[in-house]
């Protein structure tokens, strides 16, 4: 027998010999955690080596199954964790709700009680009455609009529009209020060519209607003979649209900057708003991949900045 | 109405108008006197220029809570009965309300609820 015949040999043998453990750690490395070595107990170095093999085998069942019950019990709690925040989320909108709710409730149900002990009076005396009762149930429409619109799902119609179509459609449905409050609008866009984005139109429209209308209110709290501006600037980078809109107004105070977003906040008076505007807004723009967020606006103002990511197809 | 006035002098306190405006048509309507504004604030303000019976305050306001005009009342004086509207029951402290002594007035409510309050506001005065 030449050496290498002799080495060929002395590996097959050892092969054989250490196919039982080879086999147990195959099977381990599969995820087969009850496989063991069949043992001579002999006490020989093979026997004292499938006894190691065994018990590392042993260890290592123990281990999965402790991350196993550790991974289960991880998982409920993450699952427990989003029940309790969806829980928390319901609470919070329910008491907005109930509360924007049961003032026009409670208006309804004086006014009707007050025209019922006046049996003889006319239309016309109820007049007045009559319209507060309608004032109500609008404010109450409304209401249940801006919840529709905040539970509805992220379910988006896309399509490729100009990114300025939205902004465009936005300015036109605030026509009326932003020339009756002697508003100016100063927009960078003009010249530009706008870049093209896959979004849907109308809750984009939404979005831009939410933040100008903000800009509006904020604008008209100011003393007449003050200049009153918004403007809009549009800036396409390689992967997004940003658009900013600032307003020359009051701003907002440091305290409420962190709760712009929040459901039901709102600074403005009962009636004039239900604080989802800016929620329902950056849910939308959330759901486009993009952010909304708030910057003071120097020296003076709010600005609103709204970046949306331009499509792939669309670049 | 002919029915005999309550000798109730009432302060409202409530920032919504509409409710602040059909509150005082009620209060006005049966209580010797009523009188109506539009904050917290100008709520407390209203205790130091003259002495009421009842105070009926919203919980939810700008700039003074309805908590904190309740305490304001009490600091000036035990007698004056408080009952405080709220919206939102659940999220109501009532154990603070229970150691001003107020009363709680859950929203929506009707002008009859309105009518019983106040009679009973001014058997108890």
């Amino acid at each position: 027998m030449d050496p290498s015949e002799r080495d060929s040999a002395v590996d097959t043998e050892l092969a054989r010999t250490l196919a039982p453990m080879t086999n147990v750690l195959v099977a381990l490395a599969s995820g087969d955690f009850e496989a063991r070595v069949a043992r001579s107990h002999d006490g020989g170095p093979i026997d004292v080596l499938s006894f190691l093999v065994n018990a590392m085998a042993d260890e290592v069942a123990v281990l999965v199954h402790d991350l196993e019950r550790e991974r289960e019990e991880l998982k409920a709690t993450r699952d427990k964790l989003v029940l309790a925040e969806k829980l928390s989320a319901i609470g919070e909108i329910s008491e907005g709700v109930a509360h924007e709710l049961n003032q026009p409730l409670t208006v309804i149900r004086m006014l009707t009680e007050l025209l019922a002990m006046r049996p003889n009076a006319t239309i016309a005396e109820c007049a007045r009455d009559l319209s507060l009762l309608a004032d109500a149930t609008t404010r109450m429409t409304r209401i249940v609009e801006s919840v529709q619109t905040f539970a509805r799902g992220p379910a988006l119609r896309r399509e490729l529009v100009r990114a300025d179509e939205p902004l465009e459609a936005a300015l036109g449905l605030l026509e009326t209020p932003i020339k009756r409050a002697g508003i100016v609008v100063e927009r960078n866009d003009r010249d530009q060519k706008s870049p093209v984005i896959a979004v849907d139109r109308e809750r984009i429209c939404q979005v831009f209607v939410n933040v100008l209308a903000n800009a509006c209110y904020a604008l008209e709290s100011l003393p007449e003979a003050r200049s009153r501006t918004i403007r809009i600037a549009t800036v396409a980078n390689p992967a997004s649209v940003v658009f900013r809109v600032a307003d020359d107004g009051p701003g907002v105070a440091q305290e409420h900057a962190s709760k712009l977003f929040d459901p039901f906040f709102t600074t403005k008076p009962p009636g004039c708003g239900t604080g989802l505007g800016l929620s329902v807004s950056h849910g939308i723009v959330r759901d486009h991949g993009g952010e909304i967020r708030y910057e003071p606006s120097m020296p003076n103002g709010a600005c609103f900045v709204i970046e949306l990511p331009r499509s792939a197809e669309a670049r | 109405m002919s029915e005999e006035l309550l000798p109730l002098d009432v302060l409202i306190v409530e920032d919504d108008p509409l409710v602040r405006e059909l509150v005082f048509r009620v209060a006005k309507g049966r209580c010797r006197s009523a009188h109506a504004v539009e904050d917290g604030l100008l709520g407390i303000a209203a205790l130091g220029q003259m002495r009421f019976d009842l105070v009926i305050t919203d919980l939810k306001m700008p700039g003074a809570s309805g908590y904190e005009v309740a305490a304001a009342v009490r600091e000036r004086s035990q007698n004056t009965m408080i009952v405080v509207m709220s919206g939102f029951v659940e999220r109501t402290d009532e154990t603070r309300l229970t150691a001003l002594s107020a009363r709680l007035l859950k929203k929506p409510f009707g002008v009859a609820v309105l009518y019983e309050l106040l009679e009973s506001c001014a058997r108890n005065a």
